[in-house]
């Protein structure tokens, strides 16, 4: 008996061991009624082979560089690869008279998606600098989202919760050890390593967005990594994490502490050392990120004997922070355009409009389209799956936009009510502000949320402390924010009348004592919590484009 | 000076057309001392502070297609079906369509279609693909006794005639490039009477040319490691990060047969090859140079700019 169960002890370890994340699968794309421009594809019982050529050409035909004048980014070899595959498969079809199915259709899915994901991607990209008409409508949209998200309860029993078939947009979690790994599983499945002590080498300056930025890739070139600093260090990770737990696919950033990610410069990229990464980010960002800055130095023999993949360095300049983040960008990620959700009768799609909720949950407020990612994974083996990504979760969890200098800061554990809705009789209001409100949100029901909700309420408090254990706060902050996402829960499950199975107790007048001074009373934060070791502050409203305060 | 300015201009305009879009920067030479330079590309010597590695022996089999007219050869390209057995890592498959070389500097046009078995295709009434068929049609190139004889290939040529004709007019990539680069020339039509001229094998002794971090140091205030080449750097560069990868090399012999009457049985071609590996084409272009010199001047190296294609089917047509 004993033998039997150290056997079975050792075959369990063995699994864990062993354990990788299963094959997502794809799932289905079609919609209970078909697009117009799915419609234009199909001659009779046939696919209109001339049409499909058209589209093929134009996903994959490097020629095509523009569309509306506007330019087209670089098609990836990879993405050729998943084009062809799936076109080629549609020809055959076609040359042997085979009638239309299922598996057809969601191939011309797939297809128009990406081919709308490019073109109006493009036409975003030409127009990336807000006119003022286009920052009134996003303030607009800000005020306007704390009203109109207003329900009529239902009483719906237990088992009335809709069930949402996966597809590319969202995947029912499926992780042995808890939602709240997910995250995890995706990475893994991306190939995304991040260590807990990071070395990474410059590649080259960015210039997208708001947050000051960098590229780099890690020691073993197989990884590129978006390094950034700012306010929203913590709050992404925890935004990402959290949104992966209900189903979503994501972008994975990690943070990091003071030292412990180190960045090298190569010396032959254009900035060669730390005064030139400051004066450069200055530049294009208007950010000062010196505060961040802990150390900066030549890199030593000393070091290259810790990691010997730095012997290359040697003699260079390297530079460390106090806190950053970094994302990754996986080579087998390969990210296409928007996930178009105001086309292709995307705002149909349940998993899209109950977004709205899981965006409520965490506070997020910069819910613009261009905060998503329509991406083509490899899957190895050249298996390639299409997958809509959520990205930039950052603006969140606690939001304070100024309208007058068109500044925001985020990340204002005080600005992040304890409940997400207002609950009126049979009314329910959710109190969020959003400064996009894109067609899916616009179309969201009751039911919507409510089957969101129903993923919310599987999070369970020790999910929530390890995630929030990942985004790196200061104990206190950390400790706060546990409080009020319990309660932020909480008040969900309320709204829609849905049983707790795992209720996270909370305590909205906690108070927290450190070395006998007052850190949070009664539920607020109530001093800048050591301001040196946190540039951004925790209190202060003034964003990254007031420098912080600084 | 006037065909001087128009022969920059054109330069500039191929640059531009081809720049990022499958553009190699490559050198081929030939040379009178073969097998002095086949016992240094096989001994992996050195020549001053470049180092060379040959990591392996491949062997290529290639079917070169062109038009009644030549209209590909005419305007400067060659379009071939090949497969590439790369010893243990096995054999690939591609459609490929390469410009001559636009200069002495060595830019070359490649557009190429990687993988063709899921191009599928019925061959004497059952379903296959292209990879198999040309897997197939090699075979029976290696096995015939008189490889110029049309007649050992028929059926399968017809079949992969009959694929190029039912795709035309589909997005492949060498078709896609054609069509781009004339229109008015390349129709569907033209494309469809595209047939095979000429059928060979090549072997190629494949080899790194790598330098220490010392000889960036000294010559740029660098070293040169490629940070930009994630997975196709080769694994010895993983595993030997204080070696820099800056150009591949290749010692190719490789014999042709005509699939038309001409007064030929074959032509044979021997040449060596070198291509920039670094990723900053500035830099790479100087240390390119650099090889260059020190290759010429033991070797005797003469340099050659026509492709294979040219070379043999100017002889063959002869």
């Amino acid at each position: 008996m004993r033998i039997q169960r150290s056997v079975l002890i050792t075959f369990f370890l063995f699994l864990i061991g062993t354990y990788s994340p299963a094959q997502i699968e794809r799932g289905s794309l079609i919609l209970p009624q078909h697009p117009p421009e799915l419609t234009g594809l199909i001659n009779k019982d046939q696919i209109d082979l001339k049409k499909l050529r058209e589209l093929t050409n134009f996903l994959t035909n490097r020629d095509i560089k523009f569309y509306q004048e506007v330019p087209l980014k670089k098609r990836k070899k990879a993405f050729l690869r998943h084009i062809k595959h799936l076109s080629e498969k549609l020809e055959w079809e076609y040359f042997n008279k085979v009638s239309l199915t299922d598996s057809t259709i969601e191939i011309l899915y797939e297809m128009l998606l990406f081919e709308k994901s490019m073109k109006h991607s493009a036409i975003l990209e030409a127009n990336s600098t807000l006119s003022f008409q286009q920052k009134r409508r996003l303030l607009k949209n800000t005020k306007k989202s704390l009203r109109m998200f207003s329900f009529e309860r239902k009483k719906t029993g237990e088992k009335t919760v809709l069930q949402v078939k996966n597809s590319p947009f969202w995947h029912q979690p499926d992780t042995l050890a808890g939602i709240h790994l997910q995250f995890d599983d995706l990475a893994k499945q991306k190939k995304i390593k991040a260590r807990k002590r990071m070395v990474i080498v410059f590649k080259e300056l960015s210039y997208s967005g708001s947050t000051p930025k960098i590229k780099a890739n890690d020691l073993d070139f197989d990884n590129e990594w978006s390094l950034k600093w700012g306010d929203e260090a913590h709050t992404d990770v925890l935004g990402s994490r959290i949104f992966a737990a209900l189903g979503y696919d994501v972008d994975h950033p990690y943070f990091y502490g003071e030292d412990q990610l180190t960045l090298v410069f190569d010396g032959i990229q254009t900035v060669k050392n730390s005064v030139q990464l400051v004066d450069s980010l200055t530049f294009i960002y208007g950010v000062d990120i010196s505060p961040f800055i802990s150390t900066a130095g030549i890199v030593t023999q000393e070091m290259a004997k810790e990691h010997k993949k730095l012997n290359p360095y040697i003699g260079f300049e390297y530079v460390r922070f106090k806190k950053c983040f970094i994302e990754g960008r996986p080579d087998r990620v390969k990210r296409i355009g928007t996930i178009i959700p105001g086309l292709l009768k995307n705002e149909q799609r349940r998993e899209l409009r109950a977004a709205l909720l899981a965006h409520a949950f965490i506070g997020n407020w910069d819910t613009r389209e261009e905060n998503t990612a329509l991406t083509t994974v490899h899957d190895g083996n050249y298996n390639y799956r299409i997958s809509a990504v959520f990205a930039d979760l950052g603006t969140s969890l606690g939001v304070k936009v100024s309208p007058l200098s068109g500044d925001f800061k985020v990340g204002l554990v005080n600005e992040l009510s304890w409940e997400v809705f207002q609950i009126k009789k049979n009314k329910i209001i959710l109190k969020n502000s959003i400064n996009a409100i894109l067609k899916p949100y616009q179309a969201a029901t009751y039911e919507d949320l409510r089957w969101m909700a129903d993923k919310i309420r599987h999070i369970t408090g020790e999910m929530l402390a390890e995630m929030i254990d990942e985004a790196g706060w200061p104990a206190p902050i950390a400790a706060l924010y546990f409080q009020k996402m319990a309660s932020r829960r909480a008040s969900i499950l309320l709204a829609f009348d849905l049983k707790d199975p795992h209720p996270i107790p909370f305590d909205k007048m906690l108070t927290v004592i450190e070395d006998g001074v007052k850190v949070v009373d009664n539920g607020k934060l109530i001093i800048d919590y050591e301001r040196e070791k946190n540039p951004e502050s925790f209190l202060s409203t003034k964003g990254r484009k007031r420098n912080y305060g600084h | 000076m006037d065909i001087k300015k128009t022969c920059t201009a054109v330069f500039f305009c191929l640059t531009y057309l081809v720049w990022g879009q499958g553009v190699e920067i490559q050198r081929k030479y030939t040379t009178e001392q073969i097998s002095q330079l086949r016992d240094f590309v096989l001994s992996s010597k050195e020549v001053n502070e470049f180092h060379t590695f040959n990591y392996a022996s491949y062997v290529y089999f290639d079917l070169y297609m062109d038009t009644p007219e030549y209209t590909l050869l005419k305007k400067g390209f060659s379009l071939r079906m090949r497969k590439k057995c790369m010893g243990d890592e096995g054999c690939f498959y591609t459609f490929q369509l390469k410009s001559e070389m636009t200069s002495g500097e060595g830019v070359r046009m490649e557009i190429e279609e990687p993988e063709l078995d899921f191009y599928k295709l019925v061959h004497q009434g059952e379903e296959t693909n292209l990879a198999h068929l040309l897997n197939l049609l090699f075979q029976q190139f290696q096995s015939a006794k008189n490889k110029s004889d049309l007649e050992n290939y028929a059926d399968i040529l017809s079949s992969i005639q009959e694929w190029i004709s039912i795709k035309a007019n589909a997005p492949i990539a060498p078709f896609q490039k054609l069509k781009f680069l004339y229109p008015d020339l390349f129709t569907a039509e033209k494309i469809r009477s595209l047939a095979p001229k000429m059928i060979g094998e090549s072997h190629r002794h494949r080899g790194h040319v790598y330098v220490g971090p010392e000889y960036g140091m000294k010559k740029f205030g660098a070293p040169l490691r490629n940070v930009k080449r994630g997975d196709d750097e080769p694994v010895y560069f993983k595993e030997n990060s204080d070696k820099y990868w800056v150009i591949e090399s290749s010692l190719d012999s490789s014999v042709f047969y005509p699939l038309f009457p001409s007064s030929l049985d074959h032509v044979l071609v021997q040449e060596y090859e070198i291509e920039n590996k670094y990723e900053v084409d500035s830099i790479g272009m100087i240390v390119l140079n650099e090889f260059e010199k020190e290759m010429r001047e033991r070797f005797a190296l003469r340099k050659t700019v026509q492709s294979k294609y040219v070379q043999s089917i100017n002889q063959l047509r002869e």
